[in-house]
């Protein structure tokens, strides 16, 4: 039974139409909903996920797994099997046009030329049968119009932007002949090669050892401040958030929880799942100190409780959030929303509890 | 479910840790269970496995039962005022012959496809068995143990798999009786076990590098209980799924090395000599002399083999209930 | 430790030979190792010759102390986990000594390694991989205490093993009921608290701990640190504990070793370590962590090039073609001639670097500054 919440400054719902009206804001998306129609049912892989990017922002969008991060950026890209995928609906605004009404041939045009994407697995998205330079080659000429003798010297330049030593011999190659690093590497020449405006990261350091890790991350940044793209990095990581990028996006089944400029959330979560995160960071505690836990597990894709998603697992959790689910609502004297009632005239109460937790958190995070 | 919480059953712990999450004071019990309700169960989502199934146990019913009921004896003779010079199709003589006659020795063909697929049956399963227990041996010791064996014995594999199959039977029909269907038998689990061992060597090669063989390992559990308990069981899928088309394709090689001439004699009817009697009656037109075999044929392969499809997923107890 | 009674505990430990609990005085070797090399061999051309070796683990020598946890870091070919595993003899030593409370585990053989192994187990990092999914639980856990089982501790009768299993799901924070599952059914985070529970039924004193939590999600990683702790606490482990997460190890463990291409580059106490490292590659391992605070805009140390092949080892020192510190320095010769042995410092702290005293944080932080991940020359 939901009640009508009365939300202090509700995020923009899917009752406005048209673009945005900032023209700097390049990506915006209004409550999009992909599905899954599965034997068991359906599951609501993204369940009402509102956000925006403008030109050359960056954005982390956080998680853990199956909270529906990497199915959003799919979406974006519109690369899932629409069966059993279904983009239920939403609208994603990308430079003034919504992607979700284009045709695929247009949408063909958009994929690689102003959308980039790069992936965990370095191994698997390239195709091990051609050389790099084949692969690289191949977007240049599809979305630069050049001739193949040009795309190839393009292509050697490409790689050589993103440091890989002897770039002329490396564009002979095949991805088997490389290591991790380097292939991550060859993917994000790939998605730069045609100069793109949004590039989407898929949790692209996850499979990398820590110090190619370190080499990666530098590389997107240098990278993303020279060509002006807006960068969309998706991790569980909090860590990597805080270091690549400026504003944060924290998902839970299915939903955002929490935005916020990146200092704003990690320093001072307003949601207590954000809270609970890093809490779990082990480096936080003394050796020998008990780790903060979530309780619990993940809901049940199948059996969502009725209220608040995360109301099982929240220390905080009160009647209304088992009834209710909370909407998105802008943090008073902040660039926050957060999607919980603390944040709201129902729960001030409670709020004294949970900021003087979130304070031990901030405190450790300091020390 | 949400009225009487003590009455709350799930399926399964995942289950259960979600459920406690969400109402930690409920009373949750897990559903008892048995894993063979729990088999059956999935065996029976696969529609076209339980056609199968039913297409095979038919056919292994009737290929049992059948020659009891309706033997085949070479000496029988249809008598004198019956005889028909070109034999009689089905549907003109509906009782006594449903499946029409032969010509000349007039037999009814309904008989001789009956004894047919007895016999074809026996020859096809007890090869299978044989070759697929020798084959399963020799590929666990060779994909486990590894070493100068496995080399040993898969250049052996190599150099049996280059021997042609016909050959083998004629001589070892000099020695053991030509026309024997048991010669048959033994050749084909003989030559069928290279194929098994092959594969269940490249099984047991992946699995050997499980993170639960390690565990096992490191428990001081011997080889012979690794191989046994943790190896072969994992196994087991592919190797049915070898066995089954094992089956089919021991009925078909039966058929082709009988049609040929070098297979089991006439006097014991196989699918594949009726065939290779049936070779002028259909110049002449007596098609259902070929028919009705060829027709027993194509059903037990594709039973065995929508069956081996089922069982492999029923088996596996990691499938979805 | 619910449920669990004080006779199923000590069910029938035999009292390790010669070590009695230390008494707040000098702490008790367990587990000594001496130059341990494990090479695999590479063969090749028409012959099949053996036309090299993949050095994984190339003369390394630690010592573990009852009780202690000791973590073991580095990257991918460093060899971390084939030293695990060599210890633990699911591989072959190819030279060297592993002496577990004095007795030497690499010459022994037969019966003898077998009742050796009830005293060291492994905790796999893959949840998902590491039970036999054609296997109930109870067998999961029974089977080690069947082929374990001798006069003393009973374990041949089948109610005994059952009821220890039980208790030991219990240990773990699972229903004693789950016996007759099977793996499929559990979740990823309760399937390697199975794990754990399986290692632990035989009474270990040594655990090896392989990436025990780097599979799992971080809300679940907390849980399982934490149980790992309690376990640890309640039956007097000592943990190897194998991971590429600086930050969980520093939290979890004592003393740390860093490893480097078959080698042991550094070995030091956690805040030694994380406080003034002394190797150059630790260093760079350390700045490499990100941290979850945006206030903290370090200029990353960032390696040059790739981890070399464990075949194929640079000379000399293995690490000098990535090293900043002997950049800096203006390329010593030694650097490339001579692989420098791990040394003591003081205080516990040791590494194998000919200029370990010229490593400092800031020495590194100045490197950083002058550097560009685009820059990064071929080595």
């Amino acid at each position: 039974m939901k009640q009508k919440m009365v939300v202090d400054d509700p995020v923009a719902g899917d009752s406005r139409l048209g673009p945005p009206s900032d023209p700097e804001t390049l990506l915006e998306i209004r409550d999009l909903h992909t599905y899954f129609h599965v034997m068991d049912g359906t599951v609501k892989a993204v369940d009402g996920v509102t956000f925006s990017l403008k030109r050359g922002e960056t954005l982390g969008l956080v998680g853990e797994s199956g909270c529906g991060k990497s199915v959003t950026a799919l979406t974006i890209m519109q690369l899932l099997d629409m069966p059993p995928g279904e983009i239920a609906s939403g609208q994603i605004w990308f430079d003034g046009r919504d992607l979700l009404q284009l045709d695929s041939d247009d949408m063909r045009q958009v994929r690689g030329a102003d959308i980039a994407m790069i992936f965990q697995e370095p191994m698997t998205s390239l195709n091990p049968v051609f050389t790099i330079g084949d692969q690289i080659s191949e977007a240049i000429v599809l979305h630069q119009h050049v001739g193949k003798k040009e795309a190839w010297v393009r292509s050697i330049d490409a790689l050589r932007s993103v440091g890989i030593p002897a770039p002329e011999r490396r564009v002979k190659q095949y991805p088997h002949e490389m290591s991790g690093g380097i292939r991550q590497r060859v993917m994000i020449a790939m998605a730069l090669s045609c100069n793109p405006k949004l590039l989407l990261a898929d949790e692209p350091t996850t499979a990398l050892d820590v110090t190619i890790q370190a080499q990666i991350l530098e590389l997107i940044k240098e990278l993303q401040a020279r060509t002006g793209a807006a960068l969309l990095l998706i991790t569980h990581d909090l860590a990597v958030v805080a270091e690549t990028v400026q504003n944060v996006a924290v998902m839970y089944a299915g939903r955002i929880v929490e935005t916020g400029t990146v200092e704003e959330v990690l320093l001072g979560p307003t949601h207590p799942y954000t809270q609970g995160l890093l809490n779990s960071i082990p480096a936080l505690h003394k050796r020998g100190q008990e780790l903060d836990v979530i309780k619990g597990v993940v809901p049940n894709p199948f059996r969502m409780p009725p209220g608040c998603k995360f109301e099982p697992r929240c220390p905080y959790s009160c009647d209304l959030c088992r009834t209710s689910e909370p909407e998105l609502v802008a943090v008073p004297g902040r660039k926050s929303h957060s999607r919980c009632f603390l944040q709201t005239h129902e729960g001030a109460a409670r709020r004294g509890d949970f900021e003087r937790a979130a304070g031990s958190t901030v405190r450790g995070v300091m020390g | 479910m949400d009225d009487d919480p003590k009455a709350l059953i799930v399926e399964s712990p995942a289950a259960l840790e979600e459920l406690l999450t969400e109402h930690p004071d409920y009373d949750v019990q897990l559903e008892s269970l048995n894993q063979w309700q729990l088999s059956w169960r999935r065996f029976k989502r696969h529609r076209m496995a339980l056609v199968g199934a039913v297409m095979f146990l038919f056919m292994l019913v009737v290929g049992v039962v059948g020659p009891v009921l309706m033997p085949f004896d070479k000496n029988s003779l249809v008598p004198l005022d019956q005889v028909v010079n070109n034999g009689r199709p089905p549907m003109l003589v509906p009782y006594f012959h449903p499946f029409g006659e032969t010509q000349e020795l007039q037999y009814d063909v309904l008989t001789l496809v009956i004894n047919g697929i007895g016999l074809s049956l026996l020859i096809s399963v007890l090869a299978t068995v044989i070759s697929v227990v020798i084959g399963t041996f020799v590929g666990c010791v060779a994909g486990y143990v590894g070493g100068f064996l496995d080399t040993f014995l898969m250049r052996i594999v190599d150099a049996l798999l280059a021997l042609p199959l016909i050959y083998l039977i004629l001589i070892a029909s000099r020695f053991l009786g030509s026309g024997n269907w048991f010669t048959v038998m033994l050749i084909f689990a003989l030559l069928g076990w290279l194929q098994t061992a092959r594969l269940v060597r490249s099984v047991m090669l992946s699995l050997r590098e499980e993170d639960y063989v390690d565990a096992a390992r490191v428990a001081g559990i011997g080889q012979m209980r690794i191989i046994f308990r943790h190896l072969l069981p994992n196994a087991m899928s592919p190797i049915i799924v070898a066995a089954s088309l094992s089956v089919a394709g021991f009925i078909v090689t039966e058929a082709f090395v009988s049609f040929l001439g070098f297979g089991v004699d006439p006097a014991t009817p196989t699918l594949g000599n009726i065939l290779s009697g049936a070779q002028e009656a259909i110049g002449a037109g007596n098609w259902w002399w070929a028919v009705f075999p060829g027709l027993a044929i194509v059903f037990i392969v594709l039973g065995v083999n929508f069956m081996g499809d089922g069982l492999q997923d029923a088996l596996d107890p990691r499938a979805k209930i | 430790m619910k449920g669990m009674t004080q006779a199923t505990m000590s069910d029938n430990q035999p009292a390790p030979a010669a070590s009695a609990v230390a008494q707040g005085g000098a702490p008790q070797i367990l587990l000594e190792v001496r130059d341990l090399k494990t090479y695999y061999p590479i063969y090749g051309g028409l012959l099949r010759r053996r036309v090299g070796s993949v050095y994984a683990v190339d003369g390394v020598s630690l010592t573990i102390n009852r009780g202690q946890t000791f973590g073991l870091v580095g990257e991918s070919g460093c060899g971390k986990t084939t030293l695990g595993r060599t210890i633990l003899r699911l591989e072959k030593a190819t030279a060297g000594s592993v002496a577990m409370d004095g007795q030497d585990l690499l010459a022994m053989g037969g019966k003898e390694l077998k009742r050796m192994r009830r005293r060291m187990q492994l905790i796999f990092q893959d949840p998902y991989a590491s039970l036999n999914p054609r296997m109930p639980v109870s067998d999961v856990i029974g089977e080690g205490l069947l082929a374990q089982a001798d006069a003393q501790n009973g374990w041949a009768k089948r109610e005994v093993r059952d009821r220890r299993v039980a208790d030991f799901l219990e240990a773990v924070g699972l229903r004693r009921d789950y016996t007759r599952r099977y793996p499929h059914e559990f979740s990823g985070g309760q399937r390697q608290r199975i794990g754990i529970a399986r290692a632990l039924s035989l009474n270990p004193e040594f655990v090896v701990c392989d990436e025990p939590v780097s599979a799992l999600d971080v809300s679940i990683q907390s849980q399982i640190l934490n149980l790992l702790s309690e376990l640890r606490n309640e039956f007097n482990l000592t943990y190897l504990f194998i991971a590429h997460n600086l930050s969980v190890v520093q939290y979890f463990c004592e003393r740390i070793g860093v490893m480097y291409l078959g080698k042991l580059v550094e070995v030091a106490d956690t805040d030694d370590l994380y406080e003034h490292p002394r190797h150059p590659y630790s260093v760079a391992l350390l700045s490499a962590i990100p941290v979850p605070d945006p206030r903290v805009r370090k200029k990353r140390l960032v390696l040059k090039g790739e981890v070399p092949s464990p075949a194929n080892p640079p000379s000399g020192c293995r690490f000098h073609p990535r090293c900043w510190l002997r950049e800096r320095l203006g390329n010593p010769e030694v650097c490339s001639t001579e692989d420098p042995a791990l040394r003591d410092l003081g205080g516990g702290q040791m590494s194998a670097c000919h200029f370990a005293e010229q490593v400092s944080v800031e020495a590194a932080q100045e490197a950083a500054s002058r550097q560009s991940a685009i820059d990064t020359v071929a080595v």
